[in-house]
């Protein structure tokens, strides 16, 4: 309990090193905030359609490295969820209803997504090349 | 493989399937709320919460979700068909918020020399409210995903499905919350606080994910990919990801808002920590 006492305190930084230091800070992450980023003009539009508890198509090739506009159309009555462990992505998507999804940017690869709701028939992949 | 598995009649195959789809979706949305209702209740019997607080939750939490669940479609059309992932990443960060000011006060609470009913209610109503926005969003899920089931042969099996998942939730739970109970008064607080600052980290790297599906933060390619390590499919991956939101394929912005929030609350960590080396400690403690 002794020794606590004893430790001096570290000089406060003046009012203007700590502004420096904050402006460093936030420089610093916005550049990682912004590592990778892909600024696209404009993403590409894929869709995809649900009709009886499976996806059409169960296939699905789009560009790899940036970007992609996904709509989910939703053709059967009752609501599923679009989900990817591989995309990061989830989001059920009510019945008779279409969902706006974006993903990406995906290096090549095969990236599989299911319904949650109907796991054991709707399953399909992406593949970004 | 297939020799060994008797042919079952299509009725029942699908019916087999279907349950076990049912207990895995609900179980999923229980455990995310599970731990931070186990954190917080083990809180609140230390500080002695009326429990009356935990009833309002649930109670509010059930409303919210029915609400929720009635306007589903309207929500989802609301900011050009991203309104979904606006909401529950609002109500993400709206939880985060109250948790970093219940640790704070938390931590205030304890240190008082005569207990403060005024601090303690406060306590109470955000640790209320937090339950009730974790419940809103996971009861609304569930309740869009039953009424898919409504009508059709297949409304039974989803139903005890679910109420499986539902007391698989639970009971995780309430092992958690004894658990912590059993905790000795000065190091539960501490225990406490990091799991709160985890699950708080957790919720808004969810948020940040939420966002970037909407379009409304930037993507970006995963800074790692520990899915060797540990896959997101598992169920351990599964747990953690349910617990504090663990991600195999992270991207810089996710991780930002993780850390953030992790420091944020962690501050409260080390002042309890300090705290519970002190005299004054226990003053609002009644174990």
């Amino acid at each position: 309990m002794l020794e606590r006492r004893c430790v001096k305190r570290p000089v406060k930084p003046s009012r203007l090193e700590r502004l420096r230091h904050r402006i460093y800070g936030v420089f610093l992450l916005a550049h990682l905030a912004f590592f990778q980023t892909t600024l696209a003009q404009g993403s590409e539009t894929y869709t995809i359609e649900i009709r009886d508890h499976l996806f059409f198509p169960d296939e699905l090739q789009v560009p790899a490295g940036q970007k992609v506009k996904l709509i989910v159309y939703n053709n059967d009555a009752s609501p599923e969820e679009f989900e990817s462990f591989e995309l990061n992505r989830e989001k059920v998507i009510g019945g008779g209803r279409k969902a706006v999804i974006f993903i990406g940017p995906l290096k090549p690869g095969e990236y599989p997504f299911f319904g949650e709701f109907h796991p054991k028939t709707a399953q399909g992949k992406i593949i970004a090349k | 493989m297939g020799s060994f598995i008797q042919r079952l009649p299509r009725e029942k195959l699908l019916r087999s399937d279907v349950m076990l789809s049912a207990v895995i979706i609900v179980l999923r949305e229980f455990l995310e709320a599970a731990l931070i209702t186990s954190v917080l209740l083990a809180i609140g019997r230390l500080a002695c919460f009326p429990l009356r607080w935990f009833v309002q939750a649930i109670v509010l939490g059930a409303l919210g979700a029915m609400l929720l669940a009635n306007g589903f479609n309207t929500i989802s059309d609301w900011f050009e068909g991203v309104g979904q992932e606006v909401v529950n990443a609002s109500m993400l960060l709206l939880a985060v918020i109250f948790i970093m000011l219940f640790a704070q006060m938390l931590v205030r609470y304890l240190q008082l020399s005569a207990s403060s009913a005024a601090l303690k209610s406060m306590l109470c109503v955000l640790a209320t409210l937090v339950i009730a926005l974790c419940l809103v969003r996971e009861l609304a899920e569930i309740i869009v995903y039953l009424s898919g089931f409504a009508v059709g042969d297949q409304l039974q099996p989803v139903l005890i499905g679910g109420a499986l998942g539902a007391g698989i939730g639970i009971s995780a739970g309430a092992l958690i919350y004894y658990a912590l109970v059993n905790i000795a008064g000065r190091k539960r607080v501490v225990i406490c606080l990091i799991l709160l600052s985890l699950i708080a980290g957790g919720m808004s790297s969810q948020a940040a994910l939420y966002l970037i599906q909407a379009d409304w933060l930037p993507a970006q390619l995963p800074l790692w990919d520990s899915s060797a390590l540990l896959a997101e499919q598992s169920i351990i991956g599964q747990l953690l990801y349910a617990l504090i939101g663990y991600e195999s394929t992270p991207t810089a912005i996710q991780l930002i808002f993780y850390a953030a929030v992790l420091v944020m609350v962690g501050c409260s960590v080390f002042k309890s920590f300090q705290m519970a080396q002190s005299q004054n400690f226990g003053q609002g403690l009644h174990e």
